[in-house]
């Protein structure tokens, strides 16, 4: 949020609204409506006065309704743009005209009530639709006894009710009685895959957002008993599944499958009856309940859909194809739960998926208009100067504050050697606070910089941005991270906790005052991709990326492209794969600047991000490409199961196998009349650890396909869960509504195939009947799932990470989900983890769109602290060479010796190269030894001594 | 001292289990019948012999009842009893009967409690 509020490229209308779109793609016009906000943010310093002095109430939104806030006020500390508001339906002088409090107390003059609604016309040449998603209707919420009994919460509710700035300050307490609950309860599925609200979708989340809050109401009160209650549960994202199981046996929460049908209270507590899988009734008393709610279309989708003259499917959401799931029509996108319920990785994912879209449309006009960030040319005078140390303290809020005594910290600080100016910050990295670091810097020139704050794996960047903006070199700050390392693992003895941070500031104090500025390094792009892997994943991602103006090599190991989706004939949402494909390859091989290799594999790739050079092995020659990116869509297989008969009998085939049966019509199926499908079949704690995300689905559309065939057909589905999710939902209601059997079985009692006679028959432990069924199959379809291949050679040339289970690891899963942490590589499609088409096809064009960003720059900046080869004392020996994960060492001859030479710009600064170096030749830029050491001296050096060196320090000064 | 009350009550009126009837300082006796229609004045006495204090009959609300009329028979039936526990001479007020929403424990413990205070009431006069 932080980073959109400070790019000079992006504007933010807040209360603003579209009115009107008219134009064409390329060249709208849209006409915004922005609501007065009665404070002017240019001049608001987010100080707080108004809303301390503004005596009218009102009731906090933000929170939930739970707690009460001022007309004047701002919702969170870290909102964006920084700045206070006034809600024009509280305020007394909007509606009564009196009061006036606020503009006498506001010392900038920020407070303007003369402001009126403005109507700015925009000129944009395309338009990207991210509303969100809505709350789910009150009615659907009241027959769990919402809004009758105090006591039953959405999981909204409860997310405030755990967060520090939150109305309770983090304590769980239930709202009747202000006690601690013991006994807690998730109702999942609350306002989803429930036709009575209307709502007949899976809105997706709730199953994992419910485990971690689950979690999060253990770590706050451990003495909590939590039992959820689930229909299915869909953890079925990568690395799910795990998490899930973790959750449940870390924080000993209990999981029921059942579906409550609804909450009453008896004597202050609530209790809930409920059906469990043997066919028991059973019946207990809690007292806190919390709905997961669901997620709905967002509030005035239809007046959106008006607007902007796009179509909505039936349940409010963005209608879309498989085939270009992120666009609404020409020039006109969608983004995030608006296209349907989705999670954040998935949402994130999608928005760059959209901005490639909008590359694509305007990449003629890329830069034009585009402002870059400059930054004043470097003090020299203030550098040469001693070290003179500025500290900041930060609250956090309450995070550090509410452990630590953070006025004792800054005292402290300002008593230690090379400190001449210390100060607390309530939020050190809001923008107001950032403009104040500049101010400082100025006025005491500072020329080192001490953040008491967070981690500096997430704030680092802003601070030295600060930095430069105020002429001083960006390695010049040391951050000592007083929140994750003390005040919240030490938040139960708040003195020791104070001592520490004190330790930990004039630790990082002593080191500050070691560092040395680092030079920036430029280096030049190869305007190029490199995609490697020909299927639907590559082919749209060289797409993109060719559309928005740039030369990619797509290469094929096979000799046709189009990969896995070769193999598919039908699509859920009801689309011909086949044709998606065709015109995919007909695009592909028809555009001038994509270079296809068939039949060819990558035999090497050397050099960093902006300059890589590859080696490709085709039929009888190979190939030297140079580039500047590789976007890996390597892709994975259909996994091959061990037992259920499979390869031994002709009776047993996977879903793609007997989805090729179903396309040739009812001649392939003459006699076939009962199928039984079983899901997960080597999936899920088998021989693959994981959910492989689309069986289910693949399973219940190969269902339908048969019933459509064979009307009197049978089809059983045996499964664990279906994890039909968002509105694959209605396809499941629809094959129940068809008779298809939906059977349970247990993980730890999985079905079998046996042979009996000529045919095959398939035992499952039904646990309703308590005894073993025998289903005699015409057809057994196994759901195999997705497996990486065993080998992934260009990930092994690369030395991208992969995870447990072979499949690409992303550098971040949230913020930077098609991102490896190899820079200059990016991964899409089955190579990232299993999904369907739709998802696979938006993936494409974020890696795409990122993948485009260094390409479309030009150049890339190199991160400073890299590592750095001191040649005289290199002797050559090259285990740096090998140690380092990001083939950023290379080895060169110098005057006829080995020498190790750091690429600067593939460099991540891990340090792995000088913790080996035999001869301490290579230092890490940051992380000299001296400042390490001096880091490690001020942490022995004992206070009392400390002292004294100060008073020293001031004598002879 | 224990004190003991009687419950005859038709499945739909609530699904109040034993952790519920914990709260009540006394023994319970539950009797279940698929419709309070089907509870007769001998059911009702029964349960005094079983050492009961007091007696609650609870039917359905008298619209939502799903046998039309079961509950208004109950009705009548806990007037007889009441007329046969007063003519040898006991309190008519130990046995009452309560329309109750169906399928909300809430008001039915609330009920309970009533029934109970009456059954306390009882065994500190005799």
């Amino acid at each position: 949020m932080v980073e959109a509020g400070r790019s000079p490229n992006i504007e933010i209308l807040t209360l603003a609204e579209v009115e009107e779109l008219s134009g064409k793609p390329g060249n709208f016009k849209a006409r915004v409506r922005i609501k007065p906000r009665y404070i002017d943010p240019e001049k608001c310093t987010a100080c707080g006065q108004c809303m301390q002095y503004c005596p009218r109430e009102a009731v906090d939104e933000y929170n939930e309704r739970l707690d009460f806030t001022r007309a004047a006020r701002i919702d969170f500390a870290q909102a964006v743009p920084t700045a206070y508001y006034i809600d024009e339906e509280r305020c007394l002088h909007l509606n009564h005209e009196t009061c006036m409090i606020c503009t006498n107390v506001c010392g900038p003059k920020a407070i303007d009530f003369s402001q009126r609604p403005e109507v700015r016309d925009l000129e944009v040449g395309a338009v990207v639709l991210c509303p969100g998603f809505g709350e789910v209707p009150e009615e659907a919420l009241e027959k769990y006894g919402y809004g009758i009994y105090p006591d039953v919460m959405t999981s909204l509710e409860i997310e405030r009710l755990m967060c520090v700035s939150g109305p309770t300050e983090g304590e769980i307490l239930r709202p009747s009685d202000l006690s601690h609950p013991r006994k807690i309860a998730f109702l999942q599925c609350v306002g989803s895959r429930d036709v009575s609200c209307g709502r007949p979708y899976c809105s997706s989340v709730c199953c994992m957002y419910a485990i971690k809050e689950a979690s999060m109401l253990k770590e706050h009160a451990p003495e909590a008993e939590i039992t959820l209650f689930f229909m299915d549960i869909r953890t079925m994202g990568k690395g799910f599944d795990a998490a899930f199981e973790r959750a449940v046996e870390k924080y000993g929460l209990r999981v029921v499958r059942a579906r409550i049908p609804k909450v009453e209270a008896t004597d202050g507590r609530l209790g809930l009856s409920y059906v469990t899988e043997d066919g028991k009734v059973h019946r207990e008393l809690f007292d806190l309940v919390v709905l997961s709610v669901g997620l709905s279309a967002p509030a005035g989708a239809e007046e959106l859909a008006r607007r902007f003259g796009i179509e909505l499917n039936p349940f409010g959401f963005a209608k879309t194809s498989a085939a270009d799931p992120l666009t609404l029509k020409p020039g006109l996108y969608v983004a995030g739960a608006f296209q349907g319920p989705k999670d954040i990785p998935e949402s994130v994912m999608q928005a760059s998926g959209a901005a490639a879209r909008v590359s694509e449309l305007l990449a003629e006009v890329r830069k034009q208009d585009a402002v870059e960030k400059s930054f004043p040319p470097e003090d020299e005078e203030l550098l040469s100067l001693e070290p003179r140390v500025g500290v900041f303290v930060c609250h956090c809020g309450v995070n550090i504050a509410g452990v630590i005594d953070v006025q004792r910290v800054k005292d402290y600080a300002a008593t230690l050697p090379g400190v001449v100016y210390a100060d607390t910050l309530v939020y050190s990295c809001a923008q107001d606070s950032l403009e104040r670091l500049r101010e400082v810097i100025h006025e005491h020139r500072l020329n080192r910089l001490v953040i008491a704050a967070c981690s500096p794996r997430t704030h680092e960047p802003l601070f030295q941005e600060t930095l430069r903006e105020a002429g001083l070199n960006l390695a010049l700050v040391e951050m000592a991270n007083i929140r994750d390392q003390c005040a919240w693992v030490h938040a139960d003895d708040p003195e020791a906790a104070t001592r520490k941070a004190m330790d930990q500031v004039r630790m990082a104090v002593a080191k500050a005052r070691r560092l040395k500025p680092l030079e920036l390094q430029k280096v030049k792009v190869t305007p190029a991709a490199l995609v490697v892997g020909g299927g639907a994943a590559g082919m749209t991602a060289a797409l993109s990326i060719a559309d928005q103006g740039f030369e990619v090599h797509l290469v094929e190991k096979e000799k046709e492209l189009g990969g896995n989706l070769r193999r598919v004939r039908f699509l859920a949402e009801g689309e011909n794969p086949q044709k998606i494909l065709k015109d995919l390859i007909k695009r592909v091989e028809k555009h001038p600047k994509i270079q296809v290799y068939t039949g060819a594999t990558v035999e090497n790739i050397s050099g960093y991000v902006g300059n890589f050079t590859s080696t490709l092995r085709l039929a009888e020659e190979s190939k030297v490409v140079n580039h500047g990116v590789v976007v890996l869509a390597t892709g994975a297989r259909e996994h091959r199961p061990q037992g259920y008969l499979y390869g031994e009998s002709p009776k047993v085939v996977t879903q793609l196998e007997f989805e090729e049966k179903l396309s040739q019509g009812k001649k392939g199926l003459s006699r076939v009349k009962r199928v039984v499908m079983i899901q997960c079949a080597g999936s899920r704690g088998e021989e693959l650890p994981y959910c492989s995300r689309l069986c289910c689905q693949q399973a219940v559309k190969n269902a339908l396909k048969f019933k459509e065939l064979r009307p009197e057909g049978e089809v059983y589905i045996l499964y664990r869960d279906m994890r039909t999710y968002g509105f694959y939902e209605e396809l499941y209601r629809e094959a129940r509504a068809r008779g298809v059997v939906f059977l349970r079985y247990q993980p730890e009692r999985r079905p079998e195939v046996v042979k009996k006679g000529r045919g095959v028959r398939v035992k499952i432990y039904d646990a309703l009947l308590k005894e073993e069924m025998e289903i005699p199959a015409d057809l057994v379809v196994l759901s195999v799932g997705v497996e990486a291949e065993a080998e992934n050679p260009v990930a092994q040339i690369l030395k991208t990470p992969l995870t447990p289970e072979g499949f690409v690891l992303e550098a971040h899963v949230k913020l930077r989900p098609v991102e490896v942490a190899v820079d200059g590589v990016y991964v899409c499609g089955l190579a990232h983890g299993p999904k369907p088409l739709a998802e696979t096809l938006a993936q494409a064009r974020a890696a795409a769109a990122k993948a485009a960003i260094p390409l479309a720059k030009g150049y890339v900046e190199v991160q400073p602290i890299v590592s750095r080869v001191e040649e005289s004392k290199c002797i050559g020996c090259g285990i740096c060479v090998a140690l380092c994960p990001y083939k950023a060492i290379e080895l060169i001859k110098v005057d006829k010796r080995r020498k190790a030479r750091v690429i600067s710009a593939a460099c991540k600064g891990c340090g792995v190269c000088g913790a080996h170096c035999p001869v301490f030749a290579i230092t890490l830029g940051g992380f000299t030894d001296e400042a390490i050491l001096e880091q490690i001296r001020a942490f022995g050096l004992p206070e009392a001594e400390e002292k004294s060196v100060t008073e020293e320090a001031q004598e002879a000064a | 001292m224990s004190v003991t009350i009687g419950i005859l009550c038709c499945h739909y009126t609530n699904q109040a289990g034993e952790e519920d009837f914990r709260l009540i300082p006394g023994t319970v006796i539950v009797k279940r019948y698929p419709c309070s229609g089907h509870i007769e004045v001998v059911d009702i006495l029964k349960t005094f012999e079983e050492g009961a204090e007091a007696v609650l009959v609870a039917g359905c609300e008298k619209e939502s009842c799903h046998n039309l009329s079961g509950s208004s028979r109950a009705e009548k039936k806990v007037l007889g009893a009441r007329k046969i526990l007063e003519e040898i001479g006991l309190e008519g007020e130990r046995v009452r009967f309560a329309f109750l929403p169906r399928l909300d424990t809430g008001p039915f413990m609330a009920e309970v409690k009533k029934t109970f205070e009456t059954a306390l009431k009882m065994k500190s006069k005799s």
